[in-house]
């Protein structure tokens, strides 16, 4: 279950439109390590993850990832809501708007479309952590990229908060990793899946 | 104008509010025996509690439960959070 609050985590005021950087924005969104992405994973990977306390974790940062999604789309729309056919043709943003004008799609800022297998939810929670700590990571310096290309205040400011979470997510999951590894018994001692091979290692 | 920066204001406590609290969250999930955290947890759920209901009784519904309907259908009045309208 799931409730919706009107606002955004953190704000989102842009005035100048920029498609070009739009277009390089909008990867946080659709793109291999993007906010999309990062929900979705989190989210699937609970249900094999047997640690109330990892449970939890997946829980609120892949909700918390959603309010991340709606950040970057607030940043895209607002880079792109009053553009010209001239402006939107100028700072290469045509092959975009042909197929989607201009809204919101989740792609990568190259083009490729949003898909599943920009994730793993593989049932074994050492795997799947391990993983999670890799995503943080991949969308921290993607984000460290975007800020060397943007130089505008208005946008940089929510992409620093942005890039400042995924600091803290990998933290946790660090945590969530330890707390598995703590719980293996101590035959397991090349951890084979703790919430599948129950018998061989609990 | 002086309605707009009470918005941005009661808006920012909002964000800040909860942000706090949903950081300790995250922190207590993984520590769930830190005290002073839990200390940290309470005061800023009971701000961010304040802050949602001033923001509400001041400006509109920030979720379903927020609806006053003796005000009308007030939760489609406010500009949505990506027009940039909550700064």
């Amino acid at each position: 279950m799931w409730t919706y609050e009107k606002r955004l985590q953190y704000p989102v005021n842009i005035t100048k439109p920029n498609a070009k950087i739009a277009k390089v924005i909008m990867s946080q969104f659709g793109g291999p390590d993007g906010e999309l992405s990062a929900s979705t994973r989190y989210l699937s990977q609970r249900y094999s993850n047997t640690n109330k306390k990892v449970c939890g974790v997946l829980t609120d940062i892949g909700t918390e990832e959603l309010a991340h999604a709606e950040m970057i789309c607030a940043i895209v729309h607002q880079l792109t809501r009053d553009l010209t056919p001239e402006e939107i043709q100028a700072q290469g943003f045509a092959e975009y708007y042909v197929d989607h004008t201009v809204g919101i799609w989740p792609q990568a800022a190259g083009g490729v479309p949003f898909n599943a297998n920009q994730f793993q939810s593989k049932g074994d929670p050492i795997t799947d952590l391990t993983e999670d700590m890799a995503a943080e990571q991949k969308a921290r310096s993607t984000y460290d990229n975007i800020l060397r290309l943007v130089k505008d205040p208005e946008i940089c400011d929510p992409i620093r908060f942005l890039r400042e979470r995924e600091l803290v997510h990998f933290q946790r999951f660090g945590e969530s990793l330890r707390l598995v590894q703590d719980d293996l018994n101590k035959k397991n001692f090349y951890a084979y899946n703790p919430d599948f091979d129950r018998n061989v290692c609990k | 104008m002086q309605q707009k920066k009470d918005k941005k204001s009661l808006m920012n406590h909002v964000c800040e509010t909860h942000f706090a609290m949903l950081d300790a969250a995250l922190y207590l999930d993984t520590h769930p025996n830190d005290t002073k955290a839990m200390d940290y947890f309470n005061k800023y759920q009971h701000l961010y509690r304040e802050a949602q209901k001033e923001y509400e009784n001041q400006i509109g519904p920030l979720n379903f439960s927020g609806i006053d309907t003796n005000d009308g259908w007030t939760w489609t009045e406010e500009a949505w959070p990506w027009e940039g309208g909550c700064r």
